[in-house]
């Protein structure tokens, strides 16, 4: 018995493959289209595939410059506010004790 | 051999007789352009074939394609490497400033209060408390440069 190969196929395709019957004979000796079709679904998909990963790229790169920047800044930042913290802490300490001495001088 | 169309029913069977050597050739040609073998079949029943092909899609445009596509993945997946652990560093740097910044915005108020009992006037706040807006909105603006804490993982 001849070896049989099953494709599954949708209700649609299944009517649209059915109209194309007639076709069959012919269409299968037609290797080339076949193989032109293939090629150029294939370029077509790495192509825009090529594009897409570009643009996401483009994208992030853009992102991490940001994000690279931000840090800086961020450090920068960090510092400055500690340095005015003790510097206010100190004045806060100093103006409680002349608070106090002013509250209990008579 | 023989291509059976099915529908997974019982009833709705298409049986077509081809020869070994034709679909040894669609499987070549499937695994060369990266397609399944039954859509390179069906696409060859149907004779659907593409008729306009443009010059540049030839094997070598394809296979430079391909290259390009898999050095854009290499680049990315480096990128990406650096850029999430950077990400998590600076949410955790920016959420520092923003408990400097709470405890900052309490230092001032009580500043305020202690000049003003001592008949001293303000002192200029007006640069560190920019920093100390910005930093206690951040997670708005944090969200908005894509600044998140790691998801915790379960």
């Amino acid at each position: 018995m001849d070896e049989e190969i099953e494709i599954l196929v949708s209700d649609e395709e299944f009517q649209e493959l059915k109209r194309h019957r007639r076709e069959f004979k012919d269409n299968l000796q037609n290797l080339e289209g076949l193989e032109r079709t293939l090629r150029v679904l294939q370029y077509r998909y790495l192509t825009e595939r090529v594009a897409e990963l570009e643009k996401k790229l483009e994208e992030m790169k853009e992102h991490y410059t940001s994000l690279v920047e931000f840090e800086r800044t961020a450090k920068k930042d960090k510092e400055y506010l500690m340095k005015a913290r003790a510097d206010l802490s100190r004045e806060n300490r100093e103006l409680e004790v002349r608070v106090r001495e002013h509250e209990n001088s008579p | 051999m023989r291509i059976v169309l099915s529908t997974g029913g019982r009833w709705k069977k298409l049986r077509i007789t081809v020869d070994r050597e034709t679909l040894k050739r669609v499987k070549e040609m499937a695994r060369k352009y990266g397609f399944r073998v039954d859509d390179a079949i069906k696409m060859l029943l149907r004779g659907d074939f593409i008729e306009d092909v443009p010059p540049e899609a030839t094997d070598e445009a394809i296979e430079e394609l391909k290259h390009k596509a898999e050095a854009l993945k290499k680049e990315l997946y480096e990128l990406e490497g650096k850029w999430s652990p950077l990400k998590f560093k600076t949410y955790y740097l920016a959420m520092d400033n923003q408990n400097l910044a709470i405890q900052l915005s309490a230092m001032i108020a009580h500043n305020k209060r202690l000049r003003k009992s001592l008949g001293m006037g303000e002192r200029d706040y007006s640069g560190l408390e920019e920093k100390i807006h910005y930093y206690l909105n951040f997670r708005e603006t944090g969200r908005e440069r894509g600044i998140q804490p790691r998801k915790r993982t379960e």
